[in-house]
């Protein structure tokens, strides 16, 4: 598992790093939630689309499951995904945001950004 | 025109670049005769008659030798959209041959916006140049600002007047706007004073800057107006206020370039420093947040400046979160 770390915009001008993510079952992940902060993950290889799965804790009416948040992105193309609001924060995770990358993460990169 | 947020969400935003962030566009006309580029790539737009605006001799030729009012609009590209805007001209030769009416001036349109399926305009349109028809039969240099409401329905906001013997070419028309105001002044090489006017006007607040003029003659007469290096320089790739938004700029030219975000107001009589970003080639940077403390007034409205050292390679988006 990858854990990223928020990137901050600012005033000097954000060099944005980006970093491969683990995927797949392992999973990553974004600690802490940040409501100004937000996945971004680009997908430069031309391994076919990807799929981002942020995980949604909690149940809702009736003990339902909250559906998760699924995120399409074709070869050459980026998505920006947030806010990583604190109810996307997994308590059996300490509060992270867990993330899944499927089915591979050949050409993808990913970094936390926020907004202070 | 300002950036538009584009804003992150659980849907995954997928940020398109603004390559409006172009703040500054300038043509010499000085290449090969025949057409207007290739400094700039230009587009006629609405008129569609014999008599374009054309490079003749290295310079930008407006003219007409046969009975009739040919107008002309060519529009730059890349243009600058923005709703405060300096636009200059030089204008070097006047002709004029015949004895009846005639008309012959250029200049540009500022807020100029294509309608109709491209057959028709509005705008606020300036120009100056020489007639006999204000005062029939008595040649002046005028100089004009018009509102354009569509072809044939325009109404004269501003002007300024100056006999023929008083003005000497080279001139150079200098055309501001900021917000409602505006104000133009012709400076040339004669005894006269330059040729001023202004006027507040707020109906059309948006829209590119495009280059313009018009020949009127009649019988045989002809007539012809040349200018040469052509400028436009915009404040654009402004942005509005947001303590959750961002700009994103990306560089792929081959050389850095700087950003500038203009932070307003002062402290104990000092003037804050502006936030100045260098983004190196290949590069992008991310550059906020844009917070109301950075928002000057700008035509009317809260915008953050955003200048740029060189537009080429360069492109932006407005980011926000939710």
């Amino acid at each position: 598992m990858t854990t990223f770390n928020y990137q901050t915009v600012g005033y000097a001008g954000t060099d944005l790093t980006f970093s491969a993510p683990t995927g797949g079952v392992a999973g990553d992940a974004v600690f802490p939630t940040d409501d100004r902060g937000f996945f971004w993950v680009e997908n430069a290889a031309a391994g076919g689309t990807i799929t981002v799965v942020i995980s949604t804790p909690g149940t809702s009416f009736g003990g339902m499951a909250l559906p998760d948040i699924s995120v399409s992105i074709p070869d050459g193309e980026r998505r920006l995904i947030g806010p990583l609001t604190a109810g996307l924060g997994d308590p059996a995770a300490l509060g992270a945001v867990i993330i899944t990358i499927t089915p591979n993460v050949t050409g993808v990169t990913a970094a936390a950004v926020k907004v202070p | 025109m300002a950036l538009t947020y584009q804003t992150v969400g659980y849907a995954g935003a997928d940020i398109v670049y603004d390559a409006a962030a172009i703040t500054a566009v300038a043509e010499s006309f000085n290449k090969a005769n025949g057409a207007l580029g290739p400094d700039l790539t230009w587009t006629r737009a609405v008129f569609t008659h014999g008599f374009p605006f054309q490079v003749n001799t290295n310079q930008c030729r407006l003219s007409a030798n046969s009975p009739g009012s040919f107008e002309d609009i060519q529009v730059p590209t890349p243009t600058v959209d923005t709703p405060t805007v300096t636009y200059t001209l030089n204008i070097t030769a006047v002709t004029r041959v015949g004895t009846g009416s005639y008309v012959v001036d250029t200049g540009g349109i500022i807020r100029y916006q294509s309608r109709d399926g491209g057959t028709n305009y509005r705008g606020y349109a300036f120009a100056v140049g020489r007639n006999n028809t204000f005062i029939p039969a008595v040649d002046l240099w005028h100089f004009l600002l018009f509102r354009i409401n569509g072809v044939g329905d325009q109404q004269l906001i501003a002007s300024a007047f100056a006999p023929l013997a008083n003005v000497t070419l080279p001139g150079t028309l200098t055309f501001t706007a900021e917000g409602p105001d505006m104000s133009g002044t012709f400076t040339h090489a004669g005894s006269g004073p330059a040729l001023t006017f202004s006027a507040t006007d707020n109906v059309y607040t948006d829209g590119i800057a495009a280059l313009g003029g018009s020949v009127v003659v009649s019988g045989t007469d002809s007539a012809s107006i040349d200018s040469d290096v052509l400028s436009i320089v915009g404040d654009d790739a402004n942005v509005a206020p947001d303590a959750r938004g961002f700009l994103w700029v990306r560089n792929t030219d081959a050389s850095s370039k700087t950003v500038g975000v203009t932070v307003p107001g002062f402290t104990k009589s000092v003037a804050h420093p502006d936030v100045s970003v260098t983004v190196p080639a290949g590069e992008q940077r991310l550059i906020g947040p844009l917070a109301p403390e950075l928002a000057i007034v700008s035509g009317g409205r809260p915008l953050v400046a955003v200048n740029y050292s060189n537009v080429t390679g360069v492109s932006a988006a407005a980011v926000r979160v939710p």
